[in-house]
């Protein structure tokens, strides 16, 4: 018999994180044999060649809806609920409160989310989360990762040794509060001030608005003047060699339910510094310097010690690569396969 | 250095460079539980971005239906602005109405301290032992809720100045 699994995500767009995923997915289940179809609620006009509208989709009972769920999206619940065999992923939430004064629609669409989290969840025969924290959080107890595919970064990078007194800092990642650009800007003006002058800050992202993007380029420029990049809309080959000429990743975000660009700076070589928050600590494992200090000053001298200790950074880079190794694509693909395996059992 | 020792060294490295520090002021991002009423006013006045009335193809077609779009809401200019205005008015009333709803509820709960803490302190003097609190303990969804027991002044005979009138948090005395 042959398996068919339909996946359903929320919004289907070009650029985003989540359908670029079920996209690959995808490609694994054809590998695999399997069949399906591929649904959205809302299809940006140059997805939809790939994506049906959620609302045509009538799935047979003996067949699997797979679902990544990142947002509230109206009307799977009832999908979910009216059919018998589903596997849900959450990826996480954000918690509104960090939204509320800087994008009210998006903390409205967090506050639902979460709220109808714990229904969705509960709907599926097999819940899981991308990460432990997440499953957690969320009430699952299956984890199946983000599908990290590393011939798709393209060649990590090479060694580097910043120059004396500088090096670049980076962060790849949406202009969101929670994301906690303000600290991370302050952190490196610290470093500036107390350890490295002409050390600078490369940020990378799209802003939840115009107007909180606008702020973050005003605190990065006061601080830190023409040592303050931001760049968005990068190609994923521009974007590669970011990273490759950068020095250090430093994430200070304070809610993340995986954190992908951890991995990255893994494969393109960068010592990793930052908060502990969510499935930060999970992924990096012992590869990063982590803390929850409110001493910004302690961030910064992290980043000193990953910048001027040449013995830390390899030690460190080594670390990560056996990290990368944990979140093989295999491990992914056989965790996504034996949760569906146990959706078909059920 | 070995990473496990590097928190401790960049604590070290904080506390030494303490004195220096960087100017205050900026961004410093705040959790909230919801949106502020200044907030909620600021926002009740809708004022769409019209650049942001674009084509999403590239190229010379994309400029070309930014074009055509751009030209269509020129046309319709005194239209939107006519919606844009019982848009905001409504808007306006109903954010105004909330911010003038919160604070007569937040009166009200300060009344109800005050009464809860005037009755608590009543029945103290009385000896009246205070009826079980429904809210207290967790019920399951339609269970029906316990019985209160009729409270009992043990003393009938008390005084009648328990009932005297005290300070109300608003200073009056109705």
């Amino acid at each position: 018999m042959t398996v068919v699994v339909h996946q359903v995500i929320g919004g289907a767009g070009p650029y985003d994180a989540i359908t670029n995923q079920a996209l690959r997915f995808r490609r694994l289940f054809d590998r695999w044999g399997w069949g399906g179809t591929d649904a959205a609620v809302h299809i940006d006009p140059r997805m939809t060649k790939q994506f049906v509208p959620m609302r045509s989709l009538v799935p047979h009972p003996d067949e699997v809806i797979f679902t990544q769920y990142s947002a509230y999206t109206p009307g799977l619940r009832d999908l979910l609920e009216d059919h018998g065999r589903s596997l849900v992923l959450c990826q996480n939430i954000t918690p509104p409160e960090w939204f509320w004064q800087y994008d009210p629609l998006t903390a409205l669409q967090c506050y639902l989310g979460r709220r109808d989290a714990e229904r969705v969840m509960g709907a599926a025969t097999v819940p899981a989360g991308a990460s432990r924290y997440t499953a957690e959080e969320f009430g699952a107890d299956t984890v199946i990762p983000i599908l990290f595919e590393a011939e798709r970064y393209g060649r990590p990078g090479g060694e580097r040794s910043p120059a004396a007194g500088g090096g670049e800092v980076l962060f790849v990642g949406r202009l969101c509060p929670h994301k906690r650009h303000d600290s991370l800007i302050r952190a490196v003006a610290l470093l500036r001030a107390r350890h490295r002058p002409q050390a600078t800050l490369r940020i990378i992202g799209e802003p939840v608005n115009d107007h909180y993007g606008a702020m973050v380029q005003e605190l990065g420029e006061r601080l830190l003047g023409d040592a303050f990049t931001w760049e968005r809309g990068l190609t994923q080959d521009e974007l590669a060699d970011r990273y490759r000429s950068a020095d250090a990743l430093c994430c200070m975000s304070e809610h993340e339910g995986f954190c992908v660009p951890i991995l990255e700076a893994f494969h393109y070589g960068l010592p990793v510094v930052g908060r502990p928050s969510g499935g930060v600590a999970e992924v990096a494992g012992d590869a990063a310097l982590l803390t929850d200090d409110e001493d910004l000053g302690v961030v910064a001298g992290l980043l000193d010690a990953v910048l001027g200790d040449r013995e830390l950074r390899s030690d460190l880079l080594e670390r990560g690569r056996r990290r990368l190794v944990a979140y093989d694509e295999t491990t992914t693909a056989g965790a996504l396969r034996s949760a569906i395996e146990r959706v078909l059992a059920a | 250095m070995r990473p496990e020792d590097a928190l401790a060294h960049a604590r070290r490295l904080a506390d030494e460079h303490a004195a220096t520090t960087i100017p205050a002021g900026g961004l410093e991002v705040e959790r909230s539980d919801q949106p502020s009423d200044d907030q909620l006013v600021q926002w009740a006045v809708i004022e769409p971005d019209l650049d942001e009335v674009r084509s999403t193809r590239p190229g010379p077609v994309g400029r070309a239906v930014t074009a055509i779009k751009q030209g269509q809401l020129r046309l319709l200019g005194q239209y939107h602005a006519q919606v844009q205005s019982v848009q905001n008015r409504l808007n306006v009333h109903l954010s105004l109405r909330s911010t003038l709803m919160r604070e007569e509820i937040q009166a009200m709960k300060a009344e109800i301290r005050f009464l809860r803490s005037r009755v608590e302190e009543l029945e103290g003097r009385a000896g009246v032992v205070p009826p079980p609190d429904p809210q207290a303990s967790p019920r399951t969804f339609g269970e029906p809720v316990p019985e209160a027991a009729t409270p009992v002044n043990p003393h009938p005979d008390a005084p009648s100045d328990l009932f005297a009138p005290a300070d109300r948090p608003d200073g009056s005395a109705r």
